[in-house]
């Protein structure tokens, strides 16, 4: 029997959509769901991995919090190369559909706990509204301390 | 979360649901048992908008929906008669829904492949509905259902239109779906055996109100009232008064049980025998079983092989099981355990 399916959407501060992609339901939860998707572009070196066509993100979407979780694991070997994060608004699911507006603020957490902040520059040139902003700072902060505090599902 | 908050309902100058309360957590099954005209297809229909209550209250995640039209609650259901419409093809009867919202044509696409898939119909999106099987159409129905992403799901006897064997099949699948999509749901039914096979929680309908409220297991090891023993079909239900120190006198002898009610000398209670409980004793003589207890005698009326045992049923209706087939017509004595209903 095949499994649920839900489309997500990436969108841009002004709520256009920038990119979407299937998910396979995994786990549904009060203020969570969890989709698997396979990475559907092309190798690319990313920190100190390459993340491939075909790899494995088990993504934790959250309604009521400013960032979703995506584990990563290898296509080939299985074996988990990190998580990266989206710091955005919390995820919307209307008709189905789940969509989340992205904030360019990323965390990437090695498997060994180091974490690297990326697209800083990027976040400063979207100038968001005071709000927006308060919101994407609160939510990479509550991500750090996640991480430090104990690894998230996997 | 779905909550359903002092509803009530009368029909025909009678009250059919009195105040009921109940709520449904994130990824649970809840059962709603009883006899036809208990009224659980009212309360499902209340509960999906398709019928007003006289009072109450519909919440989801504490916003009100009673006065929601059922379209917009965001919720999936499945009726007995599956309700699809005969002139369209099966795409057409599942995305009907999918484009009153406006979807985009690509997104209905996937969607209704996706949803074919999940009740194993893949490729059937230009198949006649008309020309399907009952188990065909039901699994259409349950597509339809899941095809908008419900946040809530409801059957109404499901499976009743299906013959057995089709049943058990589509009730697995109907379980699997179930779980592994964690979408809450409220199945309504009068068939407990469908009722504990698929569900988290069973809530027992009766005269208006919820009799008994429990996991299956639960409400199958302590029904806790003589009607629900017999409607649940548990074993032979009978009457008797306390004489004393847990002991019950009945019609078929006096019996022992260990019961935490505190009954008072006097009082009625009803005893629950179940079949299985029985083990065979030595055959008793008049002169020894006057002062024996927990004995149910009888001469066998009936011996009916049943899997890996028999049913045996005495002149006096009662009704056990026993791994040995006795005679018909010979007399009999088993000892039993009982346990009292209040």
């Amino acid at each position: 029997m095949s499994r649920m399916k839900f489309k997500v959407q990436k969108k841009n501060p002004k709520s256009e959509v920038t990119y979407q992609y299937e998910g396979v339901l995994l786990e549904r939860d009060e203020n969570s769901i969890t989709l698997e998707a396979l990475f559907d572009r092309q190798d690319i070196p990313f920190m100190d991995t390459v993340l491939k066509k075909g790899d494995r993100f088990v993504e934790h979407y959250y309604t009521d919090r400013w960032y979703n979780i995506f584990a990563v694991y290898d296509r080939d070997d299985g074996m988990l190369k990190g998580w990266y994060c989206n710091v955005g608004k919390p995820a919307v699911i209307e008709d189905g559909i789940l969509s989340y507006v992205d904030l360019a603020l990323d965390l990437w957490v090695s498997p060994d706990g180091k974490q690297t902040v990326l697209d800083e520059d990027e976040f400063k040139a979207l100038e968001l509204d005071e709000e927006l902003k308060a919101g994407a700072l609160k939510g990479l902060d509550e991500l750090k301390e996640l991480f430090l505090s104990k690894k998230p599902a996997s | 979360m779905l909550e359903v908050r002092n509803i009530s309902k009368t029909y025909e100058d009678k009250p059919l649901l009195k105040n009921i309360s109940f709520a449904v957590g994130m990824g649970e099954t809840v059962c709603l048992l009883g006899k036809s005209g208990s009224g659980k297809s009212t309360l499902l229909r209340i509960i999906g908008g398709l019928e007003e209550p006289e009072a109450g209250q519909i919440l989801w995640n504490g916003i009100d929906l009673t006065s929601t039209p059922a379209h917009l609650r965001d919720f999936g259901l499945v009726f007995q008669d599956y309700a699809l419409f005969p002139h369209l093809n099966v795409y057409d009867n599942i995305a009907f829904g999918l484009k009153m919202r406006r979807m985009a044509q690509g997104e209905i696409y996937w969607r209704v492949a996706n949803s074919l898939e999940m009740v194993n119909l893949s490729g059937f999106e230009r198949r006649n509905v008309t020309d399907l099987s009952g188990g065909e159409q039901q699994r259409v129905a349950l597509a339809r259902a899941l095809a908008p992403r419900p946040r809530q799901l409801m059957f109404d006897e499901p499976l009743g239109a299906l013959d057995r064997a089709l049943r058990e099949d589509l009730l697995n699948e109907l379980r699997s779906i179930l779980r592994e999509t964690d979408i809450p749901a409220i199945y309504v039914t009068h068939d407990q055996e469908e009722a504990f096979a698929i569900a988290d929680r069973v809530l027992i309908l009766h005269d208006g109100n919820i009799l008994r409220e429990g996991t299956p297991v639960d409400i199958w090891a302590n029904p806790g009232s003589a009607w629900l023993a017999e409607f649940l079909g548990l074993g032979n239900v009978i009457k008797g008064t306390v004489i004393g120190n847990d002991k019950v006198q009945t019609t078929f002898g006096d019996f022992i049980n260990d019961c935490t009610h505190k009954h008072q000398r006097g009082d009625e209670v009803h005893l629950l025998v179940r079949p299985l409980s029985a083990e065979k004793a030595p055959v008793a003589t008049e002169g020894n079983s006057r002062n024996e207890t927990n004995l149910l005698q009888g001469i066998v009326k009936d011996v009916m092989f049943q899997h890996d045992r028999f049913k045996v049923t005495l002149d006096n209706d009662l009704c056990i099981h026993l791994s040995e087939a006795p005679r018909v017509g010979q007399q009999i004595s088993v000892r039993v355990k009982v346990e009292c209903l209040a």
